[in-house]
């Protein structure tokens, strides 16, 4: 299903953006007993660390040009190996897809639809999440542009009205009010939690024209991410001070109900809840295509639609039996904390190696 | 193609499971609760639940009281083990579905505040329905009486009046709005302690009558006729209510507290002087500030307060013929006299007898050193707080003397 097309710049920086930003329903609430006031700047350190490993991706994507860090992995470690490799890959974006669609699920559950079955949102969620990775890449990368423009423009549109008055400056000062170890701890979280962009990246590095010299792409992409995710966290603290912000569930939608202008100038978080939703599709479409394009690897040549669909309902029924977003929220953690990093890291070292292999065997060939 | 018939299926799929459908409510089924109040008894360990609601249509109201009254809601209440079930009563016998999102008031009883608070405020706080914009306020009674009275010469309802009155108070510095969020964060912030607006409510019935009758618990549709009177707050000390401020108190609360008061203030009455040697005037701009100052680390609490005010009356029968600005400064130290008795008061309730730091004195240590404040004073906060030195600095100013710059003359 490996398609001959190539991503725009824009494309690249809102799908970074798409993949790093789908944390924000949990990752402060998480991350606030570690780093109090801090957990604005431990956000926007951690999103900014991922840096250097997205580099990292559109450095060995320079080795293999139209393909995936997987197709490296494939030439350097063999089928086996790689096949294996995807397999948890696909694994890894199931599991993240499922605590997306859960968390946004009863979002919507608790503010505003409480009588309509979770089952229900999440099949219309995964059904929008179908159409639009079967549209290709190009269709989603489009997509990612004018979902994050306007996941953007709602979530300041609704904060906007914060100022001056809801914001209150004493629950941001003092900035440090944590030890570096609290600090650190964060950070790390925060880089865990994030690096779902980089399964991203491996996926789509192989439709990035030249990646070895457009990797500033992927940089301002995290770099945008990093002061978008940021600043949602120090708007809500700043609202609501630190010491509530670390117990709501979902955070800009509490921010902006406090938001009130007079009589009629209230009601904010249907914006809040319109970049959620934006947010959540993108998420759910891009693991979905991750784990599709991924797929069509392991089983090659058979039916890729149907694989798609597959793959949706390995991630539908899950999430439906799931169906409770504080088990949602707990297995956002666990991934963010232990797995989707780690998995990454191996990945990229391994890819490394492939590529030494690849370029050594290219060296005895041609003597 | 089969995969665009497949798409094109799964588009038209979409409007038949519109998920609007399951939450579909007409407004006219609602019953849009205006005002909640909360009791507790404590000898029987009993809540009282009641609401007050607008009905969406005329005829709903008409038929329930009839009567020429202006009162615009229907109030009931129900007293049971818990809130819940107290709630779960109500809604037996209200024939449309209870709706919180335009709750603009929870008033809640003394005995509920002195024992009961931190369950209420959790369940308030987690509860989606209610806005946490919602204003809190405390009454010295009971909340049922509260809600219940209503002002028979005004037409609107219980709900909208406490709620105005809190909104007026504010500015006047007799009492401050505190919403649900409000509340909780005071609760939640160490080196501070709650406080919320006190509502006074006075009937010459003493107790409010349930016209639509009383089955087992159930009071329906309670009403006296009455008024109500916000003035003073009600004092926290964690999660329970130790006291009120009295209106000069709240006052002096808001000055330390740095809230932005437009309201009129005379100057302290001196010796055995009658009113006539009591200046007015009109407070414009204020402003204060908690300032630490750390010697050796043992913090000393600043208490700096700005007003910019205009006179509004001179003495009647005494001063010099011109308002010179000698005599300008002599009013401005007699308004600053006047607004340091006000922060006086406040600090000998709130420090000295009630013993809860209200104002926020450790919250601003925290902020001017908070490892000193979590190493060495967070934890004795409470036994060190009533000792701790306060030192009061009033900067008045008068910008103008009013329509007149000489004082009134007699023949």
């Amino acid at each position: 299903m490996q398609e001959h097309i190539k991503l725009t710049r824009e494309q690249v920086i809102f799908l970074c953006f798409l993949g790093v930003i789908g944390n924000i329903v949990y990752i402060h609430t998480w991350i606030d007993d570690f780093t109090d006031r801090a957990a604005w700047v431990a956000a926007f350190s951690g999103v900014m660390l991922l840096i250097p490993l997205a580099i990292w991706i559109f450095y060995l994507g320079k080795f293999y040009p139209q393909g995936t860090i997987f197709d490296i992995l494939e030439s350097g470690l063999g089928k086996i190996a790689s096949k294996t490799l995807r397999l948890v890959f696909i694994l890894v974006n199931i599991a993240v897809a499922v605590a997306q669609l859960n968390m946004f699920t009863q979002m919507l559950n608790v503010f505003f639809l409480q009588y309509t079955p979770a089952w229900v949102i999440m099949l219309v969620l995964t059904m929008i999440g179908v159409l639009f990775a079967n549209g290709g890449i190009q269709s989603f990368g489009r997509l990612a542009v004018i979902l994050g423009v306007l996941g953007i423009l709602n979530f300041f549109a609704a904060f906007i009205f914060a100022f001056p008055n809801f914001v209150h400056l004493e629950y941001i000062v003092p900035v440090f009010d944590t030890s570096l170890i609290g600090f650190i701890k964060g950070t790390v979280f925060v880089t865990g939690g994030t690096a779902e962009c980089l399964l991203l990246l491996m996926i789509i590095v192989s439709y990035v024209p030249d990646p070895g010299k457009h990797y500033m792409w992927a940089v301002k992409g995290i770099a945008l991410s990093a002061v978008v995710l940021s600043s949602a966290i120090l708007i809500i603290i700043a609202l609501m001070s630190p010491e509530l912000a670390k117990r709501i569930a979902f955070g800009g939608v509490n921010a902006a109900r406090l938001i009130q202008v007079g009589t009629f100038i209230q009601g904010l978080e249907i914006f809040i809840l319109a970049s959620y939703q934006f947010i959540a599709i993108g998420k759910i479409t891009s693991t979905m295509y991750c784990s599709w394009i991924s797929g069509t690897k392991i089983i090659t040549g058979k039916k890729p639609f149907l694989q798609l669909v597959i793959i949706a309902l390995i991630i539908l029924i899950p999430s439906v039996w799931l169906t409770s977003y504080n088990k949602a929220y707990f297995l956002a953690v666990a991934l963010g904390s232990y797995i989707i990093l780690p998995f990454s890291l191996v990945i990229l070292l391994l890819a490394s190696i492939s590529v030494v292999i690849i370029n050594k065997r290219a060296g005895s060939a041609a003597k | 193609m089969k995969i665009k018939i497949i798409i094109l299926a799964f588009i038209l799929l979409l409007p038949i499971i519109q998920t609007g459908c399951w939450d579909y409510e007409e407004y006219e089924d609602m019953a849009q609760v205006s005002a909640v109040g909360i009791d507790f008894d404590k000898k029987s360990g009993k809540a009282t639940f009641t609401v007050q609601y607008i009905p969406t249509s005329k005829s709903e109201k008409g038929g329930t009281s009839g009567g020429p009254s202006k009162k615009m809601d229907i109030t009931y209440a129900a007293t049971a083990n818990t809130l819940y079930e107290a709630l779960g009563k109500i809604q037996q016998v209200t024939f449309k579905k209870l709706f919180y999102g335009y709750l603009k008031v929870i008033v809640i009883g003394e005995d509920a505040a002195k024992h009961n608070m931190l369950d209420l405020a959790e369940l308030h706080d987690r509860t989606p329905a209610i806005r946490s914009t919602t204003y809190l306020a405390f009454t010295t009674g009971k909340a049922e009486d509260a809600v219940t009275t209503y002002d028979a010469a005004m037409e609107g309802s219980t709900s909208e009046e406490i709620h105005s009155l809190i909104k007026i108070a504010n500015s006047g510095g007799v009492a401050y709005v505190v919403s649900i969020q409000d509340f909780i964060r005071m609760l939640a912030i160490p080196g501070i302690e709650a406080t919320a607006p006190r509502v006074i409510t006075v009937s010459n019935t003493p107790k409010p009558e349930a016209k639509g009758g009383t089955e087992g618990n159930i009071k329906f549709d309670e009403e006296r006729s009455g008024d109500h009177r916000v003035g003073g707050m009600a004092a926290f000390k964690g999660d329970k209510l130790v006291g009120w401020l009295n209106e000069k108190e709240a006052l002096g609360f808001g000055w330390i507290t740095g809230k932005k008061l437009r309201s009129y203030k005379v100057s302290e009455k001196s010796g055995k002087a009658g009113s006539e040697d009591i200046l007015f005037y009109r407070i414009s701009k204020s402003q204060g500030k908690i300032k630490v100052k750390l010697d050796n680390d043992q913090p000393d609490f600043q208490v700096n307060v700005k007003v910019v005010a205009d006179l509004r009356k001179y003495y009647g029968n005494k001063g010099p013929d011109f308002l010179n600005p000698e005599e300008v400064t002599l009013m401005e130290n007699k308004l600053s006299e006047s607004i340091r008795s006000d922060i006086e008061a406040a600090l000998m309730k709130g420090q000295k007898k009630l013993k809860s730091d209200i104002f926020g004195f450790g919250f601003s240590l925290f902020r001017k050193d908070w490892k000193l404040w979590r190493t060495e004073y967070e934890k004795k906060w409470d036994e060190i707080f009533p000792e701790m030195p306060v030192t009061i600095n009033v900067q008045a100013k008068i910008i103008n003397t009013g329509t007149n710059n000489r004082r009134l003359y007699l023949k």
